[in-house]
């Protein structure tokens, strides 16, 4: 915007019609004095006309606050005219946070004529990695017909707009449970329910449903006999983040807290997608607590959730996981997700055993912040960790659990995208 | 993405040539007044100088980018100011000089010398982000013809003005569509109808100020024996001339320009510049018009003393918040406390209340509303 426009006239204008005026009466020559007051009519019918052509106008955005690293984000204006004159030239300045840019510049040349309005769209990229980030102010600039005069009008419309990790299918999870089928719904238990898969008959009770009578044991029995179909179990995924503070190192994308959200959020995406019952628990510097819910717009919640954690806790994951053990139901999938190899084995083989007696299938992935840029302590020796990695790796081979161990080295997106990530371990 | 400019479009490139042509013409109408104001106005040295303006404007429309592209920023803005300096030095030693020894031939040559300067300007039309440099040599030219008087200074001033206005419409036109990708915008005709709006009073103004009132020349000007004063059908016949020739000139330069006219501009790199794409136009739904209560009787009595009493408060400088109740704005208003504690009370169950006053409660509300009225004082001069 500020390329289209310059103070250099009306300043110039200014000096040189002050020297005209003064010259015009030193010297008793009228038409200098005239060229003076012209020119100053001229500047002030100027001003005037820029104040009066941004009165009437009023800008809002209208954008849907989300949208994940580097889609294209469709943010539309709508732009009113409330005067009766035309406007033309308009520019609008508006911040997008996602955006490379600190500021997008738009210009509705017009016409855009008085009492109607003008739906204006226009497209940006969120290039900034994950977070929270504002949307606006917006600025509306009208100008005189000579470009002289500069109305600026500054609509408080500040919005917030969450940018979510790209999420990419965790081809290891769809073992987990070995239902990577179309419907979501088909493991059932042999209890009376609502799914299609038949159990049986009973004798009809009131209240029962007359198109579940079945009318040839009917017939052979002599009195109202109905269906009877299983009950549907819905898999269930839970997922444990440890935001241990004691577990933070690097920085930017080569981070722990990098790693662990986004692997929280392509496990979530991919078991939302094939339509678990998810929710996620943590403790950060606040509780994260996503409870169970199905669908994308649960699973865009718990994203949104994940993208507000700080890794400030003081909970440990075996802490953590001890806490929630009741939250997590028989017969679901149980992802514990550390910030560190370093946990204490014996106990969480205690939990793990303990999870696993109750028929939860727990998962485990291991971020090696030992592996990442130091912050406030210093890592551990690579024989150690190669030898704790070991351990841990033993540990889960002895108990059947499937589990990985995630590397600053490693990218992330293909290590989440080989379908033996949780086997070769 | 931050995006570099688009080409201009043919939009763009039209008001580019559009805004050369007005350059042109303010130059060239300057320069001209200036001349015939102080030297023997001919057609050949009209032609000369509507040409010699007409080829340094094309050639510096054109090819001044190329010395603009050799020079960085410091360079560029050293150069600047050392040129502003030493072209207003010139310009006050010549003025000094001229209104000093009030020589005609001496204003004639100085007429001469910033016609000159104005090709030389015009040359270097390019170099900058502004066309400053021909701006004001042009206005140095009609301050020159505006101290022979008469029709010519009148013309000068007159035209002068005109043409800087339509210069600096266009000017900011071809800026702002340069700066964006605007893709089929065509706002010749607009800007040139708002610049011609908007000059319509002044320049109205100014012709009837001089007609009224000819403008009369510097006092005590020495004119050469030799050299006759030019009479004013002369000058007359020389507009006719000048005309002929702007509009020439005016063609060549607005052809040639847009033949050979390129976009160079570069934007800064945080600002992306985006294309907006354009939804249907819909008319504005009308504003609910704001429906007003009517009171009858008693009740709007009651009402209209207490709404006046409030308006009453609004010109002694009291202003009340639409959150405040009516016992909230009783508290604060300056006035006496007994009428002030009835006539709300009144007014709280006239207007909210089921039942109708009576016809002593509306008395008394409105005599509570004149002694309120007289406690507040007179009204606050703004």
């Amino acid at each position: 915007m500020a390329r289209s426009r310059t103070d250099t006239y009306r300043r110039f204008l200014y000096a040189a019609l002050g020297f005209a005026a003064l010259l015009g009466a030193a010297l008793g020559v009228e038409a200098l004095m005239a060229l003076a007051v012209g020119g100053f009519a001229l500047l002030f019918v100027s001003w005037g006309q820029a104040r009066r052509g941004r009165a009437g106008l009023r800008v809002a955005r209208e954008v849907y606050p989300s949208a994940f690293e580097d889609d294209a984000v469709p943010v539309s204006l709508v732009l009113d005219n409330r005067s009766r004159r035309t406007s033309w030239l308009v520019e609008i300045r508006d911040s997008f946070g996602p955006a490379v840019a600190d500021r997008q510049a738009l210009l509705e040349p017009g016409p855009l004529r008085g009492a109607r309005r003008q739906r204006l769209v226009y497209r940006t990229a969120c290039s900034r990695p994950w977070g929270i980030y504002a949307v606006g102010p917006l600025t509306l600039v009208a100008s005189d017909p000579f470009g002289l005069f500069h109305a600026e009008r500054s609509v408080p419309d500040v919005t917030p707009f969450a940018v979510f990790p790209r999420v990419w299918s965790v081809a290891g999870i769809e073992k987990l449970g070995a239902r990577p089928s179309l419907s979501p719904r088909e493991v059932t238990s042999t209890r009376p329910g609502q799914s299609l898969a038949y159990l049986g008959v009973r004798d009809f009770r009131s209240g029962d449903d007359l198109r579940r009578i079945h009318w040839p044991a009917t017939a052979r029995r002599g009195a109202p006999v109905v269906k009877e179909h299983e009950v549907d179990l819905v898999p269930y995924f839970t997922l444990l983040v440890d935001l241990d503070r004691s577990h933070r190192a690097g920085t930017g994308l080569k981070s722990t807290i990098e790693y662990l959200v986004r692997t929280s959020a392509c496990l979530v995406w991919t078991a939302a997608s094939r339509g678990d019952l998810v929710q996620v628990l943590g403790e950060g510097a606040r509780t994260l607590e996503v409870p169970p819910g199905a669908g994308t717009l649960h699973a865009t919640q718990a994203l949104y959730e994940l993208i507000q954690v700080q890794q400030e806790g003081r909970l440990s994951l075996l802490d953590l996981v001890e806490q929630h053990r009741m939250h997590i139901p028989a017969g679901s999938t149980a992802a514990l997700l550390s910030g560190s190899m370093f946990l204490d084995l014996e106990r969480l083989e205690e939990i793990l055993g303990a999870l696993q007696a109750r028929g939860v299938r727990p998962v485990v992935v291991l971020v090696n912040k030992d592996s990442f840029l130091p912050i406030d302590r210093r890592a551990v020796p690579r024989q150690e960790a190669e030898a704790q990695a070991r351990a841990a790796t033993t540990l889960l081979r002895s108990r059947a659990i499937p589990g990985a161990i995630l590397s600053a080295e490693h990218d992330l997106e293909a290590q989440l995208g080989r379908n033996d990530l949780f086997e070769e371990r | 993405m931050t995006s570099v400019t688009a080409p201009p479009g043919d939009a763009a490139l039209r008001i580019l040539a559009a805004r050369s042509v007005a350059l042109y013409a303010l130059s060239f109408h300057a320069a001209a007044s200036a001349l015939v104001a102080w030297r023997p106005s001919d057609v050949r040295r009209l032609g000369l100088c509507a040409m010699g303006l007409a080829m340094a404007l094309i050639l510096g429309e054109s090819f001044g980018g190329i010395v603009d592209a050799g020079l960085e920023g410091t360079s560029r803005l050293r150069l600047r100011v050392t040129t502003a300096a030493a072209y207003g030095g010139l310009v006050v030693l010549a003025l000094s000089a001229a209104i000093g020894t009030r020589e005609a031939r001496l204003l004639g040559q100085e007429a001469l010398l910033f016609t000159v300067l104005q090709a030389a300007f015009l040359l270097l039309a390019d170099l900058g982000r502004t066309h400053l440099g021909p701006i004001a040599n042009a206005l140095v030219l009609v301050v020159l013809a505006s101290l022979r008087g008469g029709v010519v200074a009148a013309a000068a001033v007159t035209g002068g003005l005109a043409l800087l206005g339509f210069f600096l419409a266009l000017d900011h036109s071809a800026r702002v569509l340069q700066a964006y990708p605007v893709g089929r915008a065509d706002l010749l005709g607009a800007t040139l109808r708002r610049a011609a709006a908007s000059l319509a009073p002044v320049v109205v103004g100014l012709t009837v100020f001089f007609v009224l009132s000819p403008a009369l020349p510097l006092p005590r000007i020495r004119f050469a024996v030799s050299v006759p004063r030019t009479m004013d059908d002369e000058v007359a016949a020389a507009y006719r001339r000048l005309v002929v020739l702007a509009l020439a000139g005016s063609g060549l330069v607005f052809g040639v320009v847009r033949l050979l006219r390129r976009d160079r501009d570069r934007r800064p790199p945080l600002e992306e510049t985006l294309p907006l794409e354009r939804g249907a136009e819909e008319a504005l739904p009308e504003p609910e018009p704001r429906a007003r209560r009517e009171y009858h009787g008693p009740r709007g009595r009651i009402v209209r003393a207490y709404v006046g009493v409030l308006a009453r408060a609004r010109e002694t400088g009291f202003r009340s918040r639409p959150s405040q109740t009516p016992r909230d704005i009783a508290a604060h208003l300056p006035g006496p406390a007994g009428p002030l504690d009835t006539l709300t009370d009144l007014f709280v169950g006239a207007r909210y209340g089921p039942d109708e006053p009576s016809e002593e409660q509306a008395l008394a509300a409105e005599r509570a509303g004149q002694a309120i009225a007289v406690g507040l004082g007179k009204k606050k001069r703004v």
